[in-house]
């Protein structure tokens, strides 16, 4: 079974206190997991140690329950895990298909040109996300929701079991989010994504599990009835909160 | 395996023969004419060179001793710029020859004036290699010093066929050399000398010494100076010094050069100004503007002997009483250039600056 | 498809512009002052041992140098500014100009003629500075590390700079300061057989490398977690795609100086033309440097008696270019 298992994972910055202590928990199955919690507790940081960009300070981080991700060919990461970040700096006046097909880099040995199945992807994804007129247009062209959606469409392009998705709704408005997060139930039907928010309702909405962050370090798994409470996201966002389940008004958005 | 190291044999051997190609490939005739220049280069003729051509910086020195030698006027087909602000004195000894060209100009150009030669002061063997490359004769000079002159007026004698015409013009240096030298150890006492060249290029007023291993320098301890700036730290250059270093080294004589400006002016600026009536050279009357015609005397082109005479009268006048020197200047014009005094009268006196009567 | 005719308009313009930078050495070479300034007629050389001489020794290595050293600072230009997002730094920036410029100017003062040991102190010095750049920029306490490599592509150049006047102040003036500074604004004046023999495989091996990896240069471009994630890794082969880039640079800096402008400029006209993707307009900038430098050289030769710098052409032809892009250009290419 494919999976990233946390084993006793623990992690600091240089001098710093540690923002995980022996974390001890699995991602895996066709699913949305959310990571959820306030700015600053280290759910950007937890899904880079995931990645296997960042090394734990102890502990371990293993693929498959046995490949530890240190291990792993950096030239092959791409197989395993792709990323989609809160905002990231583009290639200078790249198509958006040259972009999407730089994802697909991982795929192809060192020297290679993209090739024609490489091109038949691409397509395909961007079909899929809908933005096919996109093709020609010029990164720096296009608005922060046009970009955060070809940013997916790279991170698709690369056909990995793992999405990681870094706060990308942070800064998109409403029908952009909509878009997004429909796109993300979809993608959950064959992929494990990884989808990190601040914001309670969101992780409501589309997720099948949840991990809580709170600011005191601890990490918490769960299913998103347990934990999404009033009393949880009280402690989490230290003021009162919590989600109304009984009669909600319903939005028919997803 | 051993195709391949065969191959790159072949490439090596190409390479180092393009690389190692030397262009300057030996006469395999009988060579008339073998010369050593200044930088020990030994270059070889079949025939007397007809066409010579003077490049690069620093020319007027090798222009004046060339033009010195009748075959030089002659041979002498095109020249970089020998103009120092003041006129060219060798369109004067040449007015039909008007092929001259930048100081820096590319080997190519110079090539178009198709010479037999090209002759280069020891400094500019950048463009040298370039006319190597071209398989045209080079021969460096320096003549900056008076064995250089020695030596090297000989050179120029081989090259022009004319040995004879080298010795007269090196005896006439080995003359006033001996004669200065041994007037100079009769000094008791040397006077303390200071040498500077005022210079007001880009607006800003500065007073600079020379190293002591240039002609400037030579010249002034030939001629019995106690060279003051010998004490400081010194550049390869002109070094600047201030007015408070003059001050305090207060020596007893000053001679001074102005490349750029009139040195007449100069001197009498410096000799209004209370600062510098304090220092005891300006007092006593003993700073002395350079002779200046169409170039400074006191660099090493041919006047120098003159300008040797010079510095030794004004350290030690008693030795060289009666010594007039528009008469010497006269004879050196008549000596190397040919000239009758009525030729002197017209185009140097006139323009002649500097504490010369 | 799109996708496919947009490949073969690429691929054909690449090969106009080969074409048309063979059709420009050949002039090249048949330009210049002799016999007297203009065009030299070919065939009045069959009996000119001299012009012969002229084309074969002086004139055929020079455009040699002049395609090279314009194909080093195009390549490198567009790989510098692909890797930093930034379409206004050019390959001297981090060091390495004022690096080469600083080794060459210490080699002059030292070993005065030998030239072997110039290049190799360019070189030495050239990277040097590249690493040095780098370090700072690691250094510096904050995490911008693209704006981190500006700050310490300043601090590194001021440094040489300073080194460099103090070598200027030392030297004699009438043999080595000449050199010196003629040297800092750029020329190929000294490009003869023995300098450019020794540097063309490695020029061309460095040329080489980067031309096989350009799609994986793209992703210099890109975020470092994302490149990681497309298999990048960043902190080997960004630092070794650079060298490569600054090779070329670095020895050609060693026999031409510092040329401005053209590792700025013609990368930001390539993409212009053919877009960001480096697997076109890596060579297109390449090819395009190597027009550029190869017209400013030619006219820097032939113009006036004495060469004109280099660097000065490039900074002329550079600024005028720049301008008319930025008041033409149509795509949004800066």
């Amino acid at each position: 079974m494919i999976a990233i298992a946390l084993q006793n994972v623990t992690f600091s910055y240089p001098d710093q206190k540690p923002i995980f202590e022996t974390v001890n928990l699995r991602l895996f199955g066709n699913q949305v997991i959310t990571l959820l919690g306030p700015n600053g507790s280290g759910k950007s940081t937890f899904i880079k140690l995931c990645m296997g960009f960042l090394a734990p300070t102890a502990g371990d981080i293993l693929f498959n329950g046995d490949l530890p991700v240190k291990k792993v060919p950096v030239h092959q990461i791409g197989n395993y895990v792709a990323y989609v970040p809160q905002s990231e700096s583009f290639p200078y006046h790249l198509s958006v298909f040259d972009y999407v097909l730089l994802g697909r880099t991982g795929k192809n040995r060192l020297i290679q040109m993209p090739t024609a199945s490489d091109t038949a992807v691409a397509e395909e994804i961007l079909r899929k996300i809908g933005i096919e007129t996109f093709a020609e247009r010029s990164l720096q062209e296009l608005s922060g929701g046009e970009q955060q959606l070809v940013a997916f469409a790279r991170a698709l392009a690369q056909q990995a079991p793992f999405l990681f998705l870094d706060e990308i709704a942070a800064e998109l408005d409403l029908k952009n989010t909509l878009q997004v997060l429909r796109l993300i139930r979809d993608l959950a039907a064959d992929h494990t994504i990884i989808f990190s928010t601040h914001d309670p309702q969101i992780a409501e909405a589309i997720s099948d599990s949840v991990i809580l962050f709170s600011p005191n370090s601890e990490v918490i798994i769960g299913q998103p009835k347990e934990l999404l409470t009033s009393q949880m996201l009280t402690k989490l966002y230290e003021i009162p909160s919590g989600i109304i389940r009984e009669n909600p008004i319903q939005i028919n958005w997803l | 395996m051993q195709k391949y190291s065969l191959f790159l044999l072949l490439i090596v051997v190409a390479i180092s023969l393009m690389a190692g190609c030397n262009p300057l490939t030996p006469n395999t005739g009988e060579s008339t004419i073998t010369i050593t220049d200044a930088l020990d280069r030994e270059v070889t003729f079949s025939d007397l060179p007809e066409r010579i051509v003077i490049a690069g910086r620093g020319t007027i020195i090798i222009v004046d001793a060339l033009l010195a030698f009748p075959e030089g006027q002659q041979r002498l087909v095109a020249y970089a710029k020998t103009d120092q602000g003041k006129g060219s004195f060798t369109q004067v000894l040449l007015p039909a020859l008007d092929t001259v060209f930048a100081n820096d100009a590319s080997a190519e150009e110079i090539a178009s004036h198709q010479p037999d030669v090209v002759l280069l002061k020891t400094y500019m063997q950048e463009l040298g290699n370039a006319l190597d490359l071209l398989s045209i004769p080079v021969v460096y000079f320096s003549m900056e010093t008076f064995e250089e002159y020695q030596n090297e007026l000989l050179t120029m004698g081989t090259l022009l066929g004319d040995a004879q015409r080298a010795e007269v013009l090196a005896a006439y240096y080995a003359d006033i050399v001996t004669e200065v030298e041994q007037k100079t150890q009769e000094i008791a006492e040397k006077p303390t000398v200071l040498f500077l060249y005022y210079s007001s290029r880009d607006g800003t007023v500065a007073f600079n010494v020379p190293p002591l291993q240039w002609a400037q320098s030579e010249m002034v301890r030939r001629a019995g100076g106690n060279l003051v700036w010998s004490s400081i730290p010194l550049e390869n250059n002109w070094t600047i010094v201030n007015f408070e270093q003059v001050a305090a080294w207060n020596p007893d004589i000053i001679f001074l050069t102005a490349y750029f400006d009139n040195v007449d002016q100069i001197k009498q600026q410096l000799v209004d100004d209370p600062q510098w009536q304090a220092l005891s050279a300006v007092d006593s009357g003993n700073i002395y503007a350079i002779p200046t015609a169409f170039y400074a005397w006191d660099q090493p082109h041919t006047r120098w002997g003159i300008a040797q005479l010079w510095y030794a009268q004004k350290i030690n006048p008693q030795n060289y009483l009666d010594y007039d020197f528009h008469l010497l200047a006269n004879d050196f014009y008549a000596l190397f250039y040919g000239w009758s005094p009525d030729k002197y009268e017209q185009v140097i006196r006139p323009i002649l600056q500097g504490d010369i009567d | 498809m799109s996708q496919d005719s947009t490949k073969s308009s690429k691929t054909k313009g690449l090969l106009l512009l080969t074409a048309l930078l063979a059709v420009i050495a050949l002039l090249a070479l048949f330009f210049g002052r002799y016999p007297s300034p203009g065009i030299t007629n070919p065939f009045a050389l069959a009996t000119d041992p001299l012009g012969q001489s002229i084309i074969f020794n002086l004139r055929t290595p020079r455009v040699i140098a002049a395609i090279l050293l314009g194909m080093a600072l195009g390549g490198a230009g567009f790989i510098f500014q692909q890797s930093f997002s930034n379409p206004l730094v050019e390959p001297g920036f981090l060091g390495v100009s004022p690096g080469a410029a600083f080794g060459s100017a210490l080699a002059i003062l030292l070993f005065s003629g030998q030239f072997f040991l110039i290049q190799t102190f360019a070189i030495i010095f050239s990277l040097g500075g590249l690493v040095l750049s780098l370090l700072i920029a690691r250094i510096i306490p904050d995490n911008n590390y693209k704006l981190n490599l500006v700050f310490s592509g300043i601090i590194v150049s001021a440094l040489f700079s300073a080194g460099l006047g103090i070598i200027k102040y030392i030297a004699d003036p009438l043999s080595q300061l000449p050199e010196i500074t003629f040297w800092l604004l750029g020329g190929l004046w000294s490009a003869a057989w023995p300098r450019i023999i020794p540097i063309i495989l490695p020029v061309m091996a460095s040329f080489l490398v980067l031309l096989i990896f350009r799609w994986r240069i793209n992703l210099m471009g890109l975020d470092d977690r994302v490149a990681f994630t497309s298999g990048f890794n960043v902190k080997k082969e960004k630092p070794l795609f650079l060298f490569f880039a600054v090779i070329g640079v670095a020895l050609l800096t060693s026999i031409a100086g510092i040329v401005n402008w053209v590792g700025l400029i013609v990368p930001i006209i390539s993409r212009t033309l053919f877009g960001g993707n480096a697997r076109f307009t890596l060579p297109a900038s390449m090819i395009n440097g190597a027009i550029f430098v190869l017209i400013c050289d030619t006219i820097a030769r032939a113009l006036f008696a004495g060469e004109v710098p280099l660097g000065v052409l490039s900074a002329l032809l550079g600024s005028l270019s720049f301008l008319i892009v930025v008041i033409f250009r149509r795509r949004k290419a800066l």
